[in-house]
């Protein structure tokens, strides 16, 4: 039963966190929240390397879920150092947010440890619910928009999945994952293939199921908008893996890879026009997700390359997001006018994770693309790494926009330093370094345990 | 009734529930009718169901009306904070961002 | 000596953190004596192991980097003939352009700032010159890229600084495509990024897959180093600190795309193809620019189309097949260009403009500037002596073995190089003094670098075989053989053209005083010299407006708008779509139902 360990530790922290935020205050419901988080983590790392299946095959801990896993977690810590500070000053005094934020990250790690879809469908559902009541937490019509365009639409995302297991169904007479299912060319198998995959890329905002993005990070508390760009991503981006047997099928090979495509490019040439950076962010969201799924289409072959960048991503942009947490939702780019003089190492860190996120060297950023797209091209797909690279290239004049205008012109310059938004800063920037210039601290794991 | 009559019912339902998406303007008939759309899925899976063994697929379905409950509980909450707010609930209350 | 090795590139690594992070810690001598220290030290680590070198390539191994796969790239350093020839110009320039800049930017309110970047950019080109492999090169190359941009940029209150920094970046990002895509083909062929694997397999290589992964190198190259197609970011370069243009400009980064190409010759001679056109692009973008200069006062924009023209000599040198005569005239164009830089700095130091129309006779308030800008200009000319001398003279004797078309255009480009670099002498240094109040010479710690250059511009010609022995265990080192007496006469044309030149430059710009300047022309028209008018008439008239054709036209005309106009259109495509984010959610919801419909109708086309 060792394998539920970390599972059971965060749903059985976030649980007493909801009874303590009644009984002691919400101060205990963050203690709470980040000690379950700090103990499920330790509990993955104990786990590293230990393999196998539990609960009658419905958990299972695999190399990849035990990656993912700890990637969830850290993403959440990180998420937690970000989001305090930042609530009461945009008048949050619920403790909820912490608990839902825990909740959430549980539904996540169900998600990644699973086999099977209806557990999975469990798993994204509590990641899902958690996540709309999350993007409404701040009292402003923004919010309540966000909220209710993720919900519904997430409805419809739901919708998708379950017809998905119902063909899957038809088509093996189990919710149980199987290589042999995904092979097997009937139509039923396609469907539920399909379908799956509409449902998950519609939380990894994957073309066109991307369309809640923008509107979604603009409204969300910028914390919960940097969760739902990483924790929601790398589960649904770890599902994903999980049902890349489909690739085989010559259609949803065209699926994924139009869909990879169109994501690149709207992502990215959207982004250029935005002047609200969560809305840039957003957009580069879709566009990372983009390069992300043409890692799925080497199967199960090129996840450690697609895990890595996940990793990279993860820790670029949650670092970028406290960066934007410090405004307090003051996210028009000409808030940023005249930072670097007022606040020079807010400003050197926002164009620190800039540079990540546009791919240069020697940040993690950059190594992650190299990786995933020579991994790409070396499977044959050329058009698809040129159309990556052209977009990555157009996609380096908004970042530095970004960058820019907080160096280059003048301005009041606001912002607000909170410790633990800082100290999420350096721990980001840390781990982008040390992912772009040791790689070999994490890749050791990926290829050892992935490929 | 037959499988192929429920199997058609079940398409019907989902194809309502979609379509009501687009022709109401109405947040809480849209929700409703993902709702619905959801049902015609749960109602899908018990009919493949009944060619191998239903208990599991049965399950399912309970284990889903759950989850589908509690997503509505929260959708619902957010819409009834955008009625009390502006005191009508079609879409154009949550249009604000775009672009 | 992997501690040495470590050293050279570490050392100004260590100087850039330090004054990124502390430096506003460190007062004013503090920070002018430390930065020039750390590349000070790297100086001396490289001369150390270039005496010590025992002439055969050695891999210095430091840590494992990226190891996943079949995807094995080591972090080590790479020191063989190319690179520690390369890696002790690029630190010595840099030194001695280090300690100029104490000089130069001392008064800026951004010094600090300036230092950071500039010791930034020397690790940078370090690790770009010894990375043994494609993707550190890449790392380095990224590196200078974006350090260049910043110094580009570095007084950001000037809009035209930073529009030219965003030019520049926007250009380079051309290349970097190109470059990237390259390495990713090259990866797929053979699996390997090691330039020594790369070297040691290039012949079993088809030869379209070389071409194509050569041309997506070159591609990269002609960015970096600014040629035909990419070149037009440079001369709105020169809108950065002097020194910058020198060092960055001039020196060191521009000419990082000739080392790439000398680094994989054998990928490139694999395909004969990709080095006939890194030749042919070569010369004509020497042509090109070299005509361009002719027209330009700004004294800057002069020295920055001769860069252009000068690397277009070394990627034909390279391109015909005599690698060791174009990175010679790397080697010694570093150290001529640098000191025209230089010099121009300190004479744009001295009388406050750019504009040579509002110089003039500046040769005897500032003789040691006077003195060391005229060796600048006699080694570029290739007046038999000086550096450049030497180095041009053998990459015509190569290009005319290859093809008597190349030496011709080749030829006359060295004539109109001596020409454009006499009328900026003739312009800035002789007549009357048109403009300036008070000039002085620069102080010693500006000068004694350009005086060191100068030396340099002068006797680092004189070693053409040794360098070309010091290459040979490279193993793709080798000249063809050129009769003596055909020699002689090739040199003595080119050597007679340039001196010609330089009369013509005299004639023009000083014998007839208030003559002829450009932009002047009712001061030609005085009746004194009846021959001048026709002169005028039949040939410069022509000639200038034909180069100034090409300078308009061509120049910022056609190849701007390809280039920039792209930008734009990109720009406006992202407008357009962001129409589809409507803001409501039925629309949303037709989406994706539409792509799930799509998707399944696709999929089940044929099965159903």
């Amino acid at each position: 039963m060792i394998g539920v360990l970390p599972l059971a530790i965060l749903v059985s922290f976030s649980l007493s966190a909801l009874l303590l935020d009644l009984w002691a205050g919400r101060r205990w419901a963050k203690f709470a929240s980040y000690a379950g988080m700090a103990a499920a983590l330790a509990a993955e790392f104990f786990m590293w390397g230990r393999r196998g299946t539990y609960m009658g095959g419905l958990l299972v801990q695999d190399s990849m879920g035990i990656v993912a896993g700890v990637l969830i977690l850290i993403f959440a810590l990180l998420t937690l150092l970000i989001t305090d500070g930042y609530d009461l000053k945009l008048n949050i005094r619920e403790g909820e947010i912490y608990i839902l934020l825990a909740l959430s990250t549980a539904g996540a790690l169900v998600m990644v440890t699973t086999r099977h879809l209806l557990v999975a469908f469990l798993g994204m559902e509590i990641l899902s619910v958690a996540n709309y009541a999350l993007a409404g937490m701040r009292k402003d019509e923004l919010s309540r928009e966000a909220s209710v365009k993720y919900a519904i639409l997430g409805v419809m995302a739901s919708v998708f999945f379950v017809m998905g297991m119902a063909f899957y169904y038809a088509a093996g007479g189990s919710f149980f994952l199987d290589p042999r299912v995904a092979a097997n060319p009937s139509p039923l198998a396609l469907g539920a293939g399909l379908l799956l995959l509409s449902s998950l890329m519609f939380k990894v905002s994957l073309f066109p199921f991307h369309f809640w993005t923008p509107d979604v990070y603009q409204g969300s508390p910028t914390p919960v908008t940097a969760f739902f760009s990483v924790v929601t991503k790398t589960a649904g981006f770890l599902m994903l893996l999980r049902i890349s047997d489909f690739v085989i099928h010559p259609g949803v090979k065209w699926f994924i890879l139009g869909s990879s495509v169109l994501s690149m490019l709207y992502g990215n040439l959207v982004a250029l026009k935005q002047e609200n950076i969560k809305r840039l962010m957003a957009y580069s969201s879709i566009s990372h997700a983009g390069y992300m799924a043409m890692g799925l289409l080497l199967g199960k072959a090129g996840a450690w390359a697609l895990l890595f960048y996940l990793a990279a991503y993860g820790f670029m942009n949650l670092g970028a997001f406290a960066v934007i947490s410090s405004f307090l939702e003051k996210n028009s780019l000409k808030d940023f006018q005249g930072l670097s003089r007022k606040y020079p190492y807010l400003s050197a860190f926002l164009a620190f994770f800039m540079v990540s996120l546009a791919g240069f060297p020697p940040t993690a950023g950059f190594l992650a693309k190299f990786l995933l797209f020579a991994e790409v091209g070396d499977a044959g797909f050329w058009p698809l790494v040129v159309v990556a690279v052209l977009t990555t290239l157009v996609s380096v004049y908004y970042y530095l926009r970004v960058v820019l205008v907080s160096y280059m012109k003048e301005g009041p310059g606001i912002g607000y330093y909170y410790s633990t938004g800082i100290l999420a800063m350096f721990t980001s920037t840390f781990l982008v370094l040390e992912l772009g210039i040791f790689p070999s601290t994490l890749l050791v794991f990926l290829k050892y345990f992935v490929g | 009734m037959s499988s192929t009559a429920l199997f058609l019912l079940s398409a019907l339902l989902i194809s309502a529930g979609i379509a009501g998406f687009f022709v109401r303007k109405d947040l809480l008939t849209m929700l409703l009718s993902g709702e619905v759309a959801l049902s015609g899925a749960n109602l899908a899976l018990l009919v493949f169901a009944t060619r191998s063994s239903p208990t599991e697929a049965q399950a399912a379905v309970i284990a889903i009306l759950t989850v589908a409950a509690a997503e509505v509980a929260v959708a619902l909450a957010a819409i009834a904070v955008a009625i009390r707010d502006k005191g009508k609930a079609t879409e154009d209350i949550a249009s604000e961002m775009k672009g | 000596m992997s501690f040495l090795l470590a050293l050279i590139v570490l050392a100004p690594a260590l100087g850039a953190l330090v004054l990124i992070l502390l430096g506003r810690f460190l007062g004013k001598r503090a920070v002018f004596w430390f930065s020039p220290a750390t590349v000070g030290i790297s100086f001396l680590a490289s001369l150390i192991a270039f005496t010590t070198f025992k002439n055969h390539p050695s891999v210095f191994y430091l840590f494992p980097w990226i190891s996943v796969g079949k995807f094995h790239v080591d972090f080590s350093l790479l020191w063989d003939p190319l690179s520690s020839i390369m890696a002790l110009t690029v630190s010595g320039v840099s030194f001695l352009i280090h300690i100029y800049s104490v000089g130069y930017m001392g008064e800026d309110p951004g010094f600090r700032r300036y230092f950071a970047y500039l010791n930034l950019f020397t690790f940078s080109m370090l690790l770009l010159v010894l990375a043994p492999n494609l993707p550190m090169m890449f790392v380095g190359w990224e590196g200078v890229g974006l350090c260049s941009y910043l110094l580009i940029g570095f007084w950001f209150d000037r809009d035209t600084a930073a529009d030219a920094g965003k030019k520049a970046f926007i250009v380079n990002r051309v290349g970097d495509f190109g470059f990237l895509l390259g390495i990713f083909l090259l990866f797929t062929l053979l699996g390997n990024l090691d330039f020594q694997y790369i070297n040691s397999r290039a012949a079993s290589l088809p030869t379209t897959a070389a071409t194509a992964a050569a041309l997506l190198l070159f591609l990269g190259a002609t960015g970096k180093s600014a040629q035909i197609p990419l070149y037009i970011w440079l001369p709105d370069a020169m809108e950065g600190p002097t020194p910058v243009s020198a060092l960055i400009h001039a020196a060191t980064m521009v000419t990082a795309g000739v080392y790439m190409v000398s680094r994989l010759f054998p990928l490139f001679a694999r395909s004969g193809l990709a080095l006939e056109v890194v030749a042919w692009v070569g010369i004509i973008t020497a042509a090109l620019a070299a005509t361009i200069a002719l027209v330009q006062n700004d004294i800057k924009k002069v020295l920055a189309y001769s860069t252009i023209s000068q690397i277009g000599y070394m990627f034909t040198g390279v391109g015909v097949g005599a690698v060791s005569a174009g990175m010679f005239h790397l080697f010694t164009h570093a150290f001529f260009k640098s000191l025209l830089f230089l010099a121009a700095g300190s004479v744009i130091h001295a009388v406050g403009t750019q504009d040579m129309r509002e110089m003039g006779g500046l040769r005897r308030k500032m003789p040691i500037t006077f003195w060391v800008f005229t060796i600048g200009a006699l080694a570029i000319s290739g007046i038999p002596g000086f550096a450049g001398f030497f180095s041009k003279d053998q990459i015509l004797a190569q290009a005319y073995l290859h093809s008597k078309t190349l030496w011709t255009v080749g030829v006359i480009t060295a004539g109109l190089t001596a020409f454009y670099m006499f009328r900026l002498i003739f312009m800035t240094f002789y007549g009357e003094p048109r403009g300036w109040k008070h000039a002085h010479e620069s102080p010693p710690v500006m000068a004694i670098p350009m005086e060191i250059l100068a030396l340099l511009s002068v006797i680092s010609g004189w070693f053409f075989s040794s360098f070309h022995q010091w290459l040979k265990p490279l193993g793709y080192i080798h000249l063809e053989e050129l009769a003596h007496e055909r020699e002689l006469i090739l040199m003595g044309v080119s050597v007679g053209l340039a001196l010609a030149a330089i009369v013509l430059a005299w004639w023009i710009y000083l014998k007839r005083k208030r003559g002829l300047r450009t932009g002047f022309l009712y001061t030609l028209l005085t009746n004194k010299y009846y021959v001048d008018e026709i002169y005028e008439a039949l040939f410069v008239v022509p000639y200038r407006e034909g180069a100034r054709a090409v300078s308009r036209y061509f120049d910022a005309g056609v190849i701007d708008r390809a280039v920039l106009g792209s930008g734009k259109l990109t720009l406006e495509g992202g407008r357009l779509l962001s129409f589809l984010q409507t803001g409501l959610l039925k629309d949303y919801a037709l989406w994706m139902a539409a792509g799930i419909v799509i998707a399944l109708f696709v999929a089940l086309r044929g099965l159903l």
